[in-house]
Order: structure tokens, then C-alpha cells, then sequence
């Protein structure tokens, strides 16, 4: 299979993490079609969200990388990697993030912008950028388009200060 | 640059021991033989890389360098059901990217746009490796 040896190749490559990517491997090393990721935006200082633990899922489809992976945020708290000692997020409040299903709408996950140039790890860090440019104009939660309309900074900055010290 | 040394040392310029010799004598003979190199190159080797003129040395679809056989080619030669080095030739757009040309038939019938700058892909030309 091309997309396994091309998984393969990722994860030895995926020893070369940036810091604010703390973890991304295949749940289970006999299937590469399904990864956990663990990301910590900490040292993007002056992003809302850099006190937070989020983990992602990450799908792969059998053509990839012809068609992109599959990555929502992990919101089911009983899903959660519990050995990590670390808390998890399980609460994303973001423009561009389902908050009840961890949906995340970025361009270059969808089919039609995608390119087999793009590996995992990349595409994590494309996640981790829209984190701190949220983009309300085309929203998968309408509560906080609405904040960053308003540039409330007082409120978003509580909303997701709150959602990351209470989950 | 000191190149006599001390009397104390008493060693001249080619390093062989003199130790009668005082500085000031070192320098009269120095004056009559023709000077010698302190070094000398006896024997050099010259290294020389070279790379393909192309803006990118790993194709971008299956990550294998693009002087080796793609994924697929790769598969085929380890299952067995290719013998030979297979014909796994580059292919180099219009924009001066490079993939396999079998990575980049494959692709081009999702999206006709190059993996790299998302311009209008067309090929320019097709280079065998054999």
C-alpha cells in the first residue's frame, strides 16, 4: 500500500516534533490509519489558548495522501488519554471549532485545497495556527463570531480562560 | 610571524636540530639558500557534491528522493513482481517542481494543480533516471 509505507516514513519522521506539538503517533502501531496528537500552543505567547492540553484525532484515508486526513478535536472526555499527566481540554470555544463535535473547518483539510505535499505533522501545525487567527466569517460556532465581531477581547479572552481552567 | 626560533630551542626552520646555531647566524643563511616553505602541499583531494537543477530533491507526494523509484515502484520491488530497476522516470512542470511521474499521474486526477505552489500544473518534461 502507498499510503502505508507513506505513514511509515511520517512516523519515523515524527521523533522531529516542534514544542508545541507534544505528541503524534498511531494509537496502535499495527493500524496507521489512526493517530492521537496532544498539542500545547504554549510558546505561541500571546495566543488565548496557550494554557491549554488539546488532543486531536486524526483519520486517515486509504488514498492518502491523494485525499487529506481526517483530524477533529477529541471532545468525548471519556476518549481522553487519561495517562498523560496532564489535564485535557475537552472544551474548545473557537470560531472555527464545532464545539460539540470537535469539528475544525480549515481550508487545507478539504478536498478541494489539499495537496499530497502536505504530511501530519504540517497539517497539525496549520491547526495550531488557526488557533490563534480565528476567522469569523466563516464559522462553525456562531457565539464566538459573534465576540470577535464585536473584538470583545475582555469576553473571549474569560470565555476560553474559562472553558481551559474548568475541563 | 616568528619563524627562527630561540637559541634555547635550537631549531632551525626545517625543524632539524642546530643548537649551535645563534638566531643571528639562522638569519645570514637564511639569506643565502633560497627560503624554504615552512609547509608544504604534498597531496590534496578534491571533493565535489552535485545535485540535480531542480528546486526540489524529494518528491513531495511520496516523500522517496526523487533519484529513487517512487512508493509504488518501491512495493512492486519488494513483493517481488519487479525484477529490475523499474521505469520510474521524473517528471518537472512548467513551474520547476519535480515528482515521479507516476505520483504526479496519480495526483493530477484528483486536481490538476501542482502539490507545491497550487498553480495550474503542466509538464515540461520527463527525465528517465536509468
Amino acid at each position: 500500500m502507498t499510503s502505508q509505507r507513506r505513514l511509515l516514513k511520517e512516523l519515523h519522521d515524527s521523533s522531529n516534533l516542534p514544542e508545541s506539538i507534544l505528541y503524534l503517533h498511531p494509537i496502535d502501531e499495527s493500524n496507521l490509519y489512526i493517530w492521537n496528537c496532544i498539542i500545547h500552543p504554549e510558546n505561541s505567547s500571546n495566543s488565548y489558548y496557550k494554557n491549554g492540553y488539546f488532543q486531536l484525532k486524526i483519520k486517515i484515508p486509504q488514498n492518502y495522501p491523494i485525499d487529506p486526513p481526517i483530524i477533529s478535536f477529541l471532545i468525548d472526555k471519556n476518549k481522553i488519554d487519561k495517562n498523560k499527566n496532564f489535564k485535557i481540554c475537552t472544551n474548545i470555544p473557537h470560531c472555527n471549532i464545532d464545539f460539540k463535535t470537535g469539528e475544525i473547518c480549515l481550508d487545507i483539510l478539504k478536498k478541494n485545497i489539499w495537496s499530497p505535499a502536505w504530511t501530519l505533522k504540517s497539517a497539525i501545525q496549520a491547526i495550531l495556527i488557526l488557533l490563534d487567527n480565528q476567522e469569523p466569517d466563516s464559522p462553525l460556532n456562531v457565539d464566538m463570531a459573534n465576540l470577535f465581531r464585536l473584538n470583545d477581547k475582555k469576553a473571549i479572552e474569560s470565555i476560553i480562560n474559562f472553558y481551559i481552567n474548568n475541563t | 610571524m616568528e619563524i627562527e626560533n630561540g637559541p634555547e630551542q635550537g631549531t632551525d626552520v626545517n625543524g632539524i636540530s642546530n643548537p649551535e646555531k645563534n638566531s643571528e647566524q639562522a638569519q645570514n643563511s637564511e639569506e643565502n639558500k633560497p627560503k624554504k616553505k615552512r609547509f608544504e602541499i604534498k597531496r590534496w583531494t578534491a571533493v565535489a557534491f552535485w545535485s540535480w537543477d531542480q528546486t526540489n530533491e524529494r518528491c513531495a507526494i511520496c516523500r522517496n528522493h526523487l533519484m529513487e523509484p517512487c512508493i509504488e515502484c518501491n512495493n512492486k520491488l519488494d513483493n517481488g513482481s519487479l525484477r529490475d530497476q523499474p521505469d520510474c522516470p521524473r517528471a518537472v512542470g512548467r513551474c520547476n517542481h519535480s515528482f515521479h511521474l507516476h505520483c504526479i499521474s496519480t495526483w493530477i486526477k484528483t486536481r490538476n494543480s501542482c502539490p507545491l505552489d497550487s498553480t495550474e500544473w503542466a509538464l515540461k518534461e520527463v527525465v528517465n533516471n536509468k
